[in-house]
């Protein structure tokens, strides 16, 4: 077992470890590693990390209390920079350098923490193998013949060998629950509205949150602290003092699991059961009625509101355009040269939703199917914590699910659920297969994050699973 | 729309959606649309469903947190009376 970022604070704090050589070690070991796993799209400079350490140096001096000073955090590339460029994994937006930070990053450098790089992902976050980047796919540090799961793929990744102490990723429908299953860290999708969404690129606005990323609960604790909060630049930002009581009981449907591959449900059986060895209360007969309709929902909303929100790159607003004779032919070139297949063709679908003639048979009906989904959520989530497999499946082999985008949108089948509900949800480890990592997932009622954690730090001195670096 | 790709249908999408693609993308793009549908298709049966469409999870059903919504913004606030009066303005569908 390596330090916990809650060990390395403790370290820095006493003086006992010197930051530049902690900082430029993790350098050292991307400069070794990150050519194979391809976690990272940029990178800082020696110089502006210097910089960074000096300045959080004289902060510390003059008496500042901060929350992570010295500690390593990488930022998922759909994460607005002004020091790093944002290319959310789309050549569209290669070396696009946003004139703000996002919320999330000034309070991360407010309260001292390292900015070290920015991470891989899925073209504008549409996937769940991290294999769609425009900057190359991502592979798993734990078998790097498999994918990292996605979208927040380099998040995951850049946590799973070792690189930063905490991350910063997305989620709109599971895209950190999956990566920290298929790497054995920790990922928090929070209730929709609690963390502020300014500066995330978005893709599907109504199911999206900045999720923050971990190889410990009790590390996630710490970078979950610090992002959290209302933000007036956020019209859909809560301003919630919400607390909620650390007396937990787990309700299990068996959808959520059953359907998964035989190893990830004996894992997670198992796992309830010494769960429930600790006093804690399980009920095994939960029933979710609505599951089948979880995917065709959460798709048909995600497909509208990206078509939407992609419509802004026409070539004009942002840096990268093509020539045309006409603004028409100009747009069309830009979008038809610089967004990746995936992204046109779930634009096009989106379009398609929102059409006349197809609203009603699909947009509408799938906002329909998401108030069932979510009343049905809200009135499980009042009485328990839910638990279940975060992935029907293992890591996959690179190139296996992306052929078949049925078979890769099945991979998100336990994780949309909390999206279309705005409910959190955890993702940690529960065991492996073969080396291979296996993730349980809790979901809990609107702002029961603090009750997550406990149950995830429960979890996590049950299992011993936790800060693993792959091929330690 | 036919079950099978509809080629019309794709053409007016692609304008639509200001987007191109080579005939290779558009044999992938026809398969896998097909195979989208027939995904997104499942969710058709619920549009006759009786109950209101849920954009947002912080719905007042929810009785969200009492600080939720109050910088709810109306729209009609922000635009000149005339261009109202005269339908000058069309506010989009989605208002209940």
């Amino acid at each position: 077992m390596k330090e916990t970022a809650v060990s390395i604070l403790e370290n820095i704090r006493k003086g006992s470890l010197e930051m530049e050589d902690y900082v430029f070690k993790k350098l050292e070991l991307i400069r070794k590693k990150d050519n194979i796993i391809n976690a990272y799209i940029s990178i800082d400079s020696e110089d502006f990390i210097l910089d960074r350490i000096n300045e959080i140096k004289r902060n510390i001096a003059s008496g500042k209390k901060m929350k992570i000073p010295g500690l390593v955090v990488s930022i998922k590339d759909n994460i607005s920079t002004n020091f790093l460029p944002t290319t959310a994994g789309s050549k569209i937006l290669e070396n696009y350098i946003p004139p703000y930070n996002a919320t999330v990053v000034e309070k991360i450098l407010e309260e001292g923490g390292i900015i070290i790089g920015k991470t891989n992902l899925d073209e504008f976050a549409m996937g769940s193998t991290t294999e769609f980047s425009a900057y190359g796919l991502t592979r798993n540090p734990w078998d790097i013949t498999r994918v990292p799961g996605g979208s927040s793929g380099g998040s995951a990744a850049s946590l799973a060998y070792g690189s930063c102490d905490l991350s910063l990723g997305s989620d709109t429908g599971g895209s950190v629950r999956l990566p920290a299953s298929y790497t054995a860290t920790v990922g928090l999708k929070p209730t929709y509205g609690t963390v502020s969404r300014y500066g995330l690129i978005p893709y599907a606005n109504s199911l999206e949150q900045i999720s923050p990323m971990a190889r410990s609960v009790k590390d996630l604790a710490l970078i979950w602290d610090v992002i959290k909060g209302y933000d007036e630049k956020d019209a859909t930002s809560v301003n919630n003092n919400y607390k909620s009581d650390n007396k937990f009981k787990i309700c299990i449907p068996k959808e959520f699991i059953e359907e998964s591959e035989p190893p990830i449900k004996s894992t997670i059986y198992k796992l309830l059961e010494k769960i429930e060895n600790e006093g804690v209360a399980i009920e095994y007969e939960g029933k979710f009625e609505n599951l089948k309709y979880a995917l065709p929902t959460y798709y048909t909303i995600a497909f509208a509101e990206a078509a939407s929100n992609l419509a802004r790159y026409d070539g004009k607003l942002y840096p990268i355009s093509s020539e045309g004779l006409s603004y028409k032919e100009m747009s069309e070139n830009t979008r038809r040269y610089y967004f990746g297949f995936e992204v046109k063709k779930r634009i096009l679908m989106g379009v398609l939703a929102l059409s006349e003639g197809f609203i009603n048979d699909y947009y509408i009906a799938a906002t329909k199917g998401r108030r069932i989904i979510r009343d049905e959520i809200l009135n499980m989530t009042k009485n328990c914590i839910v638990a279940s497999s975060v992935s029907p499946i293992l890591p996959p082999k690179i190139g296996e699910r992306i052929k078949d985008p049925l078979k890769l949108y099945a991979m998100d089948i336990y994780t949309v659920v909390a999206n279309l509900a705005g409910v959190p949800a955890l993702a940690m480890p529960a065991g492996f297969y073969n080396n291979l990592p296996i993730g349980i997932q809790f979901m809990a009622g609107p702002f029961e994050e603090e009750k997550l954690i406990s149950l995830g730090s429960l979890v996590e001195e049950i299992t011993g699973l936790y800060n693993l670096i792959a091929g330690d | 729309m036919s079950k099978k790709c509809d080629k019309d249908i794709i053409n007016e999408l692609l304008d639509l959606s200001r987007l191109n693609f080579t005939e290779e993308e558009l044999e992938k793009l026809c398969k896998d649309i097909d195979e989208i549908r027939s995904l997104l298709n499942q969710v058709s049966s619920l549009s006759s469903l009786n109950v209101k469409p849920l954009y947002n999870v912080w719905d007042s059903e929810l009785n969200p947190p009492y600080s939720v919504n109050i910088e709810k913004v109306n729209i009609y606030d922000l635009i000149p009376n005339e261009r109202v009066a005269q339908n000058k303005i069309k506010i989009p569908w989605r208002g209940e």
